[in-house]
């Protein structure tokens, strides 16, 4: 059985996240497509674009050379898949230690952490705004998530996933209702996801910091990108919404809630324009982190 | 042409982001490109996507007479996106300079400039005053059969 958990430790948080955050992926374009009266792209569009960008050369690599160029995607991957590991085993195998939901929100903000200390001074105007941006925006909605995390986990008694999700439907509970609607937004902005886009706003800044990158180091952000999108439900689900129960009607009721949570953040994203970055400081700083903060100290009376 | 590379040629054919240059056009034709992600085209159904960057692009549709002014950042952009990259002049400024043929400023067209930084490129024109959607994707698929 150890054997077993160790493989599916290591296999799990690469391939299976991999696998469906490339669904995802296309989901999100699909439904984004739907809700534009279009068609959309294909099953295998987002596998397409990975195989087409591992196959392109970078046009040019500028400002410390090749190793750090490829550093920053290779380290964001790994974090990320570390995060899976961790939310993968808690759900399936059980896997736990007492903090692990610290250490899977620490592990989800470390590529934008890298992205913004390693191009904070770049010399593109473009790439500096951008990690600047970011930086700005992790300030904003870092504090307002964790609180929510541990708004869940003075509900539940411990901040551990298997413990919140073997406590059942959290949001049944006032102050984590809204601890979960305010995890949203906050992972709205986690994921770059409109109206919290401001990092790599396309049309303004030009992808920001992700606009120096191509060819294989794109591919690996890409693919760090479509985890990200599967482990941010996944992170909400297990928390506030109860883990997998047993029998197929409960696994069943638990992908319908994981892919619901996704659905609210890509209509979320497709009914917002993009917000001003002093708005969306404003937004987390004043409004979501007061909230949060209030619901901890409720969670935390035990009402 | 072995397994890896017909899943490479498959990947290129199936995922192309493009990058949009207006070197000095009137705008008609932008629209017209625009045009092409509304419902009634829908390109994102072959997997074509417009992309903020052109370090991500596939290739570069390019639209107007390429002014003296615009010339070295069109030739950048050429020169910042991943090879192999096509080329797309849209327009009948981007292909031949169009009404602008003696015009002052006008250092184009199109495939000259590129051709300057690349003997080699692969440039597609698509002709029209603005050219249809449909020339546009009937150019883009005459463009992958090439690849």
């Amino acid at each position: 059985m150890n054997i077993l958990k160790v493989l599916g430790l290591l296999v799990f948080p690469f391939f299976v996240t991999g696998a469906v955050g490339l669904f995802l992926s296309w989901l999100d374009r699909k439904v984004t497509a739907r809700i534009h009266w279009r068609k959309g792209p294909p099953w295998y569009q987002p596998i397409a674009d990975l195989i087409k960008l591992f196959s392109k050369k970078p046009s040019e690599i500028e400002e410390g050379g090749k190793f750090l160029y490829y550093l920053l995607p290779a380290l964001s991957l790994l974090f990320v898949v570390v995060a899976g590991s961790l939310l993968w085993g808690a759900t399936f195998f059980k896997v736990h230690f007492q903090g692990d939901v610290i250490a899977v929100f620490l592990l989800l903000l470390a590529p934008s952490i890298l992205i913004s200390v390693r191009h904070y001074r770049s010399e593109n105007a473009f790439v500096s705004i951008g990690a600047r941006r970011e930086a700005m925006l992790l300030a904003a909605y870092g504090p307002p998530l964790l609180i929510t995390l541990l708004v869940a986990g003075a509900t539940a008694g411990v901040p551990c996933i298997s413990a919140m999700s073997d406590a059942g439907t959290l949001i049944a509970k006032f102050p984590c209702l809204i601890a979960f609607v305010v995890s949203i937004f906050c992972s709205q902005a986690l994921l770059g996801l409109k109206p919290f886009d401001i990092a790599e706003a396309e049309t303004e800044i030009m992808d920001g910091a992700l606009g120096t990158y191509s060819g294989r180091a794109l591919a690996l952000l890409y693919l760090t990108r479509c985890m990200m999108l599967a482990l941010a439900p996944l992170l909400l689900v297990s928390v506030f919404l109860g883990g997998l129960g047993d029998g197929a009607l409960q696994v069943l009721l638990w992908v319908v809630k994981y892919l619901a949570v996704f659905v609210v953040f890509v209509l979320i994203k497709n009914t917002n324009p993009r917000i001003k970055p002093e708005q969306a400081v404003k937004f987390f700083c004043f409004g979501m982190t007061p909230i949060a903060a209030l619901m901890l100290c409720l969670a935390l009376l035990g009402l | 042409m072995g397994l890896l590379s017909r899943i490479k040629t498959w990947g290129l054919k199936k995922s192309i982001w493009v990058f949009h240059v207006n070197s000095g056009a009137c705008n008609n034709c932008d629209i017209e490109i625009v045009d092409l992600l509304t419902p009634r085209f829908d390109v994102e159904r072959f997997g074509i996507r417009l992309v903020g960057s052109p370090e991500h692009a596939d290739a570069l549709l390019i639209t107007g007479i390429v002014t003296r002014q615009v010339k070295s950042k069109v030739q950048e952009v050429y020169r910042l996106a991943p090879k192999p990259c096509i080329v797309f002049a849209i327009g009948a400024c981007a292909c031949s300079k169009g009404i602008f043929k003696r015009a002052y400023h006008a250092a184009g067209p199109v495939d000259k400039v590129i051709k300057e930084v690349d003997p080699d490129a692969k440039i597609v024109y698509i002709p029209g005053c603005p050219p249809k959607p449909e020339a546009m994707i009937l150019g883009v698929v005459k463009a992958l059969e090439t690849l």
